[in-house]
């Protein structure tokens, strides 16, 4: 488990911790590999990004193997998140994507408000 | 920390490498880089991608505005050498018909072009 301050010094160590994910998951493949971590970089970002405006001042990020599913949790500190509209930006949109990204690259996000904390699952089906 | 390396070519291309990961934190400076280069007079500008590990939204964000920048003063903003991350996340965004990478530095911007 990681627990950091929600910033954007937190992007390295998420980086290292999926690392040590794929030491123990030899039959994810890397084409795979690539879509979940850039899906959980993206969450840390946009946690780490949002964390000044919402309150955020810790994130917390758990990565499991289960039978069906490589899960990332993450859990942060902030205010309840409002989700945007959805679907793509225009071509030419600076910002944005991130999370169309993140739902693009995995098989599911889910978004949840728990006790005054946010959390985001990240799953990737084997 | 993610660093990055700039040069202009003979044909007068400037050529950015970002090293390392291209997120939030890079992306601020590479717009500032792309903007310096046109403000210098060089529109044509190559983001070699070669070195740069990882790529977020934040990262595409500063690529597309890059992209804006130097079409709005003539020139225009090519990927190169980008390894499979980055195009993955190309891919899932549906972007690389509209910063369409090439393979390397040199082919970015052909003679004549």
């Amino acid at each position: 488990m990681l627990r950091a301050p929600a910033g954007p010094e937190a992007l390295g160590p998420v980086h290292d911790l999926l690392a040590q994910l794929w030491a123990g998951e030899p039959g994810i493949d890397e084409p795979a590999r690539l879509r979940f971590e850039t899906a959980v970089a993206e969450i840390a970002a946009n946690i780490a990004e949002h964390a000044a405006a919402s309150g955020a001042s810790v994130l917390e990020l758990r990565l499991r193997g289960l039978p069906d599913r490589v899960e990332a949790v993450f859990e942060d500190d902030g205010g309840p998140v409002a989700p945007g509209p959805g679907g793509w930006p225009p071509d030419d949109a600076e910002r944005g994507r991130g999370l169309e990204l993140v739902r693009a690259a995995v098989d599911a996000l889910r978004y949840e408000r728990d006790g005054g904390r946010n959390r985001w699952v990240v799953v990737l089906g084997r | 920390m993610t660093e990055f390396e700039t040069e202009t070519t003979d044909a007068g291309v400037g050529v950015i490498r970002p090293v390392g990961r291209l997120n939030m934190v890079a992306a601020p400076r590479l717009r500032a880089l792309v903007s310096q280069l046109v403000a210098g007079g060089t529109a044509r500008v190559v983001v070699d991608l070669s070195s740069t590990d990882s790529m977020d939204s934040s990262g595409l964000g500063a690529l597309i505005a890059g992209l804006k920048t130097t079409r709005q003063a003539g020139g225009d903003l090519r990927l190169a050498g980008a390894g499979p991350q980055v195009q993955a996340v190309l891919e899932l965004t549906n972007l690389g018909r509209v910063l369409r990478p090439r393979p390397d530095v040199a082919s970015a911007f052909p003679v004549g072009d």
